[in-house]
């Protein structure tokens, strides 16, 4: 089975100017999280990040879930520069798009310190047979294994 | 003959102009840099926003729609480099 999403436009902004200049297109897809039955009420906006190792959200979704964040297994997390921060395993189950299939149990670190939601290799990538980035079209499509 | 040149490139300025300005970015995330939004199914609106996801859930009394998309605009001059 494919799937696919178009990347998102984000609007980008010139430094000196101030003024919006153009769009910046990420690959960004929505996803459903459930933890023991209970499932967050909308969608959540991920990024796709080839370069995360792990799945990686601001810890608030977890708490919406009545998750005990801090209970997890503790995680450092480092990427840019020699920031680090703290994050804290919970297993959960995935459902991607509207539809919600494919759908599969994983684990996602939660941080305090994190901003965005990320989806990285380990988590979910590894749950499809190819993930391809089309640039030149600016879609993301989803083969499943 | 002349005449008809310049009606031709007079068409073709226009034609270009008006591409100009149907270009402009039209995006509904843009009143809402560095915030939280809760978009509709289809992405052209924004249901509500916070500067968290605690403040965007205060202003939602009930659910509005499940396939409503949680999204967090991220600054317009930052580019990403997870």
């Amino acid at each position: 089975m494919l799937i696919s999403f178009p990347y998102r436009p984000y609007p980008e902004k010139d430094h000196k100017t101030n003024k919006i200049i153009g769009e910046i297109y990420r690959p960004v897809i929505p996803i459903r999280i459930i933890y023991k039955h209970q499932f967050l009420p909308y969608l959540i906006d991920c990024l796709v990040d080839s370069g995360a190792d792990r799945n990686l959200f601001p810890a608030i979704f977890g708490e919406m879930l009545r998750i005990k964040v801090k209970k997890g297994k503790l995680k450092k997390i480092s990427g840019i520069g020699e920031s680090e921060i703290e994050a804290y395993t919970h297993e959960v189950m995935v459902l991607v798009g509207k539809l919600g299939t494919p759908k599969f149990k994983t684990t996602i670190d939660f941080s305090y310190e994190q901003k965005d939601a990320l989806l990285g290799r380990n988590g979910f990538f590894n749950f499809f047979k190819h993930i391809k980035f089309r640039e030149k079209e600016k879609i993301l499509e989803f083969e499943n294994s | 003959m002349v005449q008809n040149r310049f009606l031709l490139k007079t068409e073709f300025t226009c034609y270009n102009i008006d591409r100009m300005k149907r270009r402009k970015i039209n995006n509904p995330l843009i009143p809402f840099e560095n915030q939280w939004v809760l978009l509709t199914p289809n992405r052209s609106k924004v249901i509500a926003s916070g500067a968290t996801i605690k403040e965007l859930n205060k202003k939602l009394d009930k659910v509005e729609n499940r396939d409503a998309i949680y999204t967090k605009v991220f600054s317009f001059d930052r580019v990403i480099s997870p």
